[in-house]
């Protein structure tokens, strides 16, 4: 062995020490779990209370245009003042249910999603508590230390103020008791919960579900530290060697390391398998069409059959920024000019006869067919051909620019 | 036809950098050394990834338009009259070196329960291979900024078979051709170079397996960890570990899933080339010094920020040079660097007509949820933590202090862009300091397990006798 990277110490009974680690491990764990439940369980830790749960078929859209979809309230569009609201009756004893859950998907990132209720104590108030939202699923909502949250629940709303993208589907909400064993399944949840490859995973990983009360590694690192200083102690009071210290340092670290990266390999797995449903098999025009951005893909391939061999000139346009910067990805190697910042048009005086124009789900772009007169953002028109279209999208070439005035 | 295009398209320039790792000058063969096998796997990736791209900026410099035979020719030839060069020392060592290396794998004559450690141990780590690697030959390019300012470069360079200039938007738009514009236009053509020769060998743009290079900068990574700790005088298990540590961190995990971004890379030469340093520093050679200079020299090439990190290899390098003077040294850059910082956070000093001024605008909890909340790092921060606490003795001295100067550099210029986020645009860092942090995570890793080694060496002498005696 070398000088510089020695053996890890030994003692007379390392099996000795080993078990002591282990005992240590075994408390320090059920230590931190009752810790966290004593401070996290509103209520009673085993409540005699039964979840109540409310089916899609039992809510009632009173904001927004939808219908009952098999299980799922399938909200299409928001009402006319931009917001949807969802309710349905109750009656039960606030203290008895601190925990209100949505069972929804879809819902937009970044609404202003709140829950909604009366109660008997004050009949004509109307209260209102913010849901936060994760991968597009309300989080649960604890009203435990909310000072409305009294008497009766006589009415329940889910209210999202935002106009919707895409449909808005619900399945249903339940108002749980939140005693221990909720508690520690919504840890576990969260934990667990799949996280998908996003645009930001290059950048940052959450480590499980977006928003979490109690990030596993806090956890991980609370029960690993409590297990060494257990040791210790247990060590002194049996007046034994410390000098397995450094193992038990390690073991603990390694140990925590192996429970974090069995989380990580679990998440990996998941979408390893999503990854190869969505793309085995497939040549590379496939995968682009089965893509995220399949159907921008599919107009590009269109507009590259009609586009010149040699590299052409091309200003992109899309209202996306991310649509802007695919659909130029996918037209290169043409030479392809776009604002990967903001979405601008290019200045009418700055096109060149024999420019191309690409405009991807851009509003603000009106083509006369009969004049073959283009305009944008009400400037002036130049003339051009279309030469390829599809849903919300063309590709026009352009043959004079406007006069220059 | 694809499956052997893509085989080559690897092997050519690993071939290369592996016969430019063993053919440098050394006084014993690296072969004979325990690790000497996976850091010439290893470091060879990284080096043949470095000669490929310069060999294609040479071709397209004389105006040679890329192709397989004009890339793979000169390729071949270079690693071939290298390997000449490296058989010549290499060759006598060479089968004992593998038969011991093969013994190494099977754990021949280890314990039960180190057996079954060292299995399950590889078990995982292929497992995380194979997952990763699914990924990598199944998706499309992904990430954002891989098809924004590098792939575009590889597409362009692929189709007109050679080199051609990016601009800003105003230049491209008074052009009359002959330049193209994409999100990035300064940034450096490494990783487009790379991609590009996938398409050559492959015969087609495609923008699934010109990704493979990623998977194999992952293993590659994975075997230098390896290697520095065996060479470092570890065990094969506790080596084994330390590559786990460096394998399994999630965010560079997600950088070999959803390839296509420098950050990667750009670690790997940050790592060889503190890895060579920390050698020079145990036992001073001028073969690892010069690897470890021309994989500084390498940074700025790879990603716009690599001469950032040019500028962070100084104290370290001054510290193993002369140990002494060079560390008073390094000390005092980093004086410098503070003192620096302050007169720019509180004046605005007009340079060549802009005003040069930083913004003090901390933004410490989201730093220290990255670190150590969220899924990004597992508890390589938290061991970082303790460590600075408990081993800052072994840390902070000789061989390991040029290892710490690097990474105490690195970790400033993370807290410079966490302190003062004007400085990312100067910069051209993205805004999560995350992948600032990728850079210098490998290393951080390996000086975790050299420095804990050590503190336990230490604590194991002070306790031996009390133990003894119970």
């Amino acid at each position: 062995m070398s000088p510089t990277m020695p053996a890890l110490p030994l003692t007379p009974h390392p099996s000795r020490d080993a078990l002591r680690l282990v005992v240590a491990a075994a408390l320090a764990l059920l230590i931190v779990v009752l810790g966290y439940a004593a401070v996290a369980t509103p209520g009673a830790w085993f409540p005699r209370q039964e979840p109540l749960a409310w089916k899609a078929r039992q809510l009632a859209l009173v904001r927004g245009a939808g219908s009952l979809v098999g299980d799922e309230l399938v909200v299409t569009a928001a009402g006319a003042d931009g917001s949807v609201l969802i309710s349905l009756d109750s009656d039960f004893r606030s203290d008895r249910l601190p925990g209100i859950a949505w069972s929804a998907i879809d819902v937009p990132e970044g609404a202003d999603v709140r829950l909604l209720w009366r109660s008997d104590v004050a009949p004509a108030r109307l209260n209102s508590a913010r849901i936060a939202v994760e991968s597009g699923r309300p989080v649960l909502v604890v009203l435990a230390d909310n000072p409305a949250w009294v008497g009766r629940v006589k009415g329940l709303a889910l209210f999202v103020g935002t106009r919707l993208d895409k449909p808005l589907r619900v399945r249903g909400v339940v108002a749980k008791p939140l005693g221990v064993v909720d508690v520690v399944g919504d840890r576990l949840g969260e934990w667990l919960a799949f996280e998908p490859w996003t645009g930001e995973s290059v950048n940052e990983s959450a480590g499980g579900a977006d928003l979490q009360d109690l990030p596993l590694p806090a956890f991980v690192v609370a029960t690993g530290l409590l297990a060494v200083v257990l040791w210790l102690a247990l060590t002194r009071a049996l007046k034994r060697s410390f000098a397995w210290l450094p193992v038990a340092i390690v073991a603990a670290f390694a140990a925590g390391w192996i429970v974090l990266d069995l989380r990580y390999t679990w998440n990996l797995v998941r979408q390893t398998a999503e990854t190869t449903a969505r793309y085995k098999g497939l040549d590379l025009r496939e995968k682009h069409l089965a893509a995220e951005d399949g159907d921008l893909y599919a107009f590009v391939e269109k507009a590259r059959a009609a586009l010149p061999a040699a590299p052409a000139r091309i200003f992109v346009a899309a209202e996306a920024h991310y649509l802007r910067g695919r659909a130029a990805y996918h037209l290169y190697p043409h030479n392809v000019s776009y604002d990967p910042v903001r979405d601008v048009m290019p200045r009418a005086d700055a096109l060149r006869p024999g420019d191309w124009l690409f405009v991807y789900r851009r509003r603000g772009v009106q083509f006369d067919g009969a004049t073959r007169r283009l305009r944008w953002d009400g400037g002036p028109p130049v003339e051009a051909t279309l030469v390829a279209g599809g849903d919300g999208a063309a590709l026009f070439r352009i043959e004079a620019p406007p006069p220059r005035s | 036809m694809t499956a052997v295009a893509l085989a080559a398209a690897i092997a050519l320039p690993w071939f290369a950098g592996i016969a430019l790792v063993l053919a440098l000058p050394r006084p014993a063969p690296l072969l004979a050394e325990d690790g000497g096998i996976p850091w010439a796997l290893g470091a060879g990736w990284f080096a043949g990834i470095a000669i490929l791209t310069l060999i294609m900026r040479a071709l397209a410099f004389g105006g040679v338009g890329f192709g397989s035979a004009a890339i793979g020719g000169p390729l071949l030839a270079l690693g071939a009259a290298l390997a000449v060069v490296a058989a010549r020392r290499e060759t006598p060592v060479a089968r004992p070196a593998l038969r011991a290396a093969w013994r190494v794998l099977r754990s021949d004559g280890a314990a039960g329960a180190h057996r079954v450690l060292w299995f399950a141990l590889i078990g995982w780590l292929v497992l995380r291979a194979v997952l990763l690697a699914s990924e990598v030959l199944l998706r499309p390019l992904y990430p954002w900024e891989a098809w924004t300012l590098w792939a575009t470069k590889a597409r362009v360079f692929f189709e007109v078979q050679g080199i051609v200039p990016f601009v800003p938007m105003e230049a491209w738009m008074s052009s009359a051709g002959g330049v193209w514009f994409d999100a990035g236009p300064g940034a450096p053509l490494t990783v487009p170079l790379l991609q590009a020769w996938m398409c050559i060998v492959l015969g087609r743009f495609d923008d699934v397996l010109m990704n493979a290079p990623w998977w194999f900068c992952g293993v590659a990574l994975a075997l230098v960890a390896f290697a520095a700790l065996r060479r470092a005088g570890a065990a094969p298990l506790p080596a084994l570990a330390g590559m786990g540590l460096v394998a399994t961190l999630p965010l560079a995990d997600a950088h070999v899933a959803l390839a296509g971004y420098a950050d990667l890379p750009l670690a790997g030469f940050v790592t060889i080339a503190g890895l060579a340093l920390y050698r020079h520093a145990s036992a001073p050679a001028r073969a690892d010094l010069g690897v470890a200079l021309a994989c500084i020299a390498v940074l700025p090439l790879v990603k716009s920020a690599g001469v950032v990190w040019v500028v962070a290899f100084v104290p370290a390098v001054a510290a193993t040079l002369a140990p002494v003077r060079g560390t008073r040294i390094a000390v005092a850059l980093f004086g410098a660097a503070a003192a620096l910082l302050l007169i720019l956070a509180r004046t605005a000093l007009p340079i060549l007509g802009q005003s040069l001024h930083l913004d003090f605008a901390p933004q410490w909890i989201p730093f220290g949820e990255r670190l150590f909340l969220l899924g990004n790092w597992h508890l390589l921060w938290y061991a970082a933590v303790t460590a600075i606490a408990c081993c800052w003795r072994e840390i902070a001295a000789p061989p390991l202090r040029a290892l710490s100067l690097l990474v105490a550099a690195g970790m400033g210029y993370a807290l410079v862009l966490v302190a003062f986020p004007a400085a990312r645009v100067w910069f051209g860092e993205p805004e999560t300091v995350n992948r600032t942090l990728l850079v210098v995570a490998p290393l951080t890793a390996i000086v975790l397990v050299l420095a804990a080694s050590a503190r336990a060496r230490r604590w194991q002498i002070a306790h031996a006798a009390p133990a003894a005696a119970q």
